[in-house]
């Protein structure tokens, strides 16, 4: 998807005038680097998409990290082999939440939405000077939080599929396939019915469990397709934002819910920075 | 993994692509509201990646 990723003496130079990625918004920190007037000078050693160096640009009080981006790295979104096109998302995915996650170990973030890009590094100073309110009230909001994920599962319910597979109860007089159709279907529906109930019993336990250790919550669409590989049918997959010194207690309380030889399962995963609550954070008017 | 304790440090865990892609796709970040940066005509201030997905599986939702 890129180029072999280039040594330490080739690095592009911080600014190349051209596109940048943004990765995330972070108040800025005089104290630690002195990167004077403009604050450029805070690389991090985060490795950006393509393997472009990461670099912190500050504006007032607020910095955003970002990298230079080739525009024909762009260009390229939509117009390859499918295959290309996914290792590219998860190239990019995964370069961007470590971005995220290295600044996030050490400080509160706001990360950007994935692929996010402003035409020059001008642009990002002038965007940062305008939402720079809007930008540290989110900050403040979120300072000390974290986003933890939980994901509730059902085993795939023995109910039966085949109507064939008639009802053991009552057996129905051999002359009328009919009625035996019709009492699969219902058991079919019983069973299906049962395995409902269990399962919403399950995401209601899980979420009573989780709402006390809680400040919000995000319901995100439940995980479905080839990459779902949970440990049966996903039935809640939320996002819970908490106090960093609540985060044992959740897990505890929300993992007691699983009863997986009944088929009721409970995932973490996390902690994340708070990707699933932040606000979009629009440029103030003036 | 459900019965460890939270990792503080989330790094040396691979996370499962699905779970990044809930978080980077669907919601979350910072949009800048006010840019357009055109390429080649395309709009690439923010790059609808979940369209890229549904254009290369045209007939089959997203893998995730």
């Amino acid at each position: 998807m890129t180029a072999a990723a280039p040594d330490h003496h080739d690095r592009p130079s911080p600014d190349t005038g051209g596109p940048v990625y943004l990765y995330a918004v972070t108040a800025a920190r005089h104290h630690e680097d002195a990167a004077g007037a403009t604050g450029d000078a805070g690389v991090t050693d985060a490795v950006g998409v393509a393997d472009a160096p990461v670099r912190a640009v500050t504006a007032g009080e607020v910095t955003a990290l970002v990298s230079s981006v080739d525009p024909r790295h762009l260009e390229m979104v939509g117009q390859r082999p499918q295959e290309a096109e996914l290792a590219w998302l998860e190239h990019v995915a995964r370069t961007h939440n470590a971005v995220v996650e290295s600044a996030f170990r050490e400080t509160t973030v706001l990360p950007m939405r994935i692929a996010t890009v402003h035409p020059t590094e001008e642009s990002v100073r002038e965007f940062l000077r305008k939402s720079s309110d809007a930008i540290l009230a989110e900050l403040a909001r979120l300072d000390g939080l974290v986003e933890v994920g939980v994901k509730a599962y059902r085993s795939t319910p023995p109910a039966p599929t085949e109507p064939a597979t008639a009802p053991p109860a009552a057996p129905t007089r051999p002359e009328s396939p009919g009625r035996a159709y019709l009492e699969a279907r219902r058991a079919q529906r019983r069973a299906r019915a049962d395995a409902d109930r269990d399962a919403a019993t399950l995401v209601r336990a899980v979420r009573d469990a989780a709402v006390p250790h809680a400040v919000d919550q995000r319901a995100h669409r439940l995980q479905t397709g080839e990459l779902a590989d949970g440990p049966g049918e996903n039935i809640a997959n939320d996002a819970w934002l908490v106090r960093r010194d609540a985060l044992l207690a959740l897990h505890a309380a929300v993992t007691a819910c699983a009863d997986p030889a009944a088929g009721r399962h409970v995932e973490v995963t996390g902690p994340w920075a708070p990707y699933s609550f932040v606000r979009p954070v629009a440029a103030d008017a003036g | 993994m459900p019965d460890e304790p939270l990792p503080d440090d989330v790094a040396p865990r691979q996370v499962a692509l699905i779970d990044l892609l809930d978080r980077l796709l669907a919601n979350g970040a910072v949009l800048t509201g006010d840019l357009v940066l055109s390429i080649a005509d395309v709009d690439l201030v923010h790059i609808d990646l979940r369209a890229v997905i549904r254009s290369i599986e045209p007939d089959h939702p997203a893998p995730w």
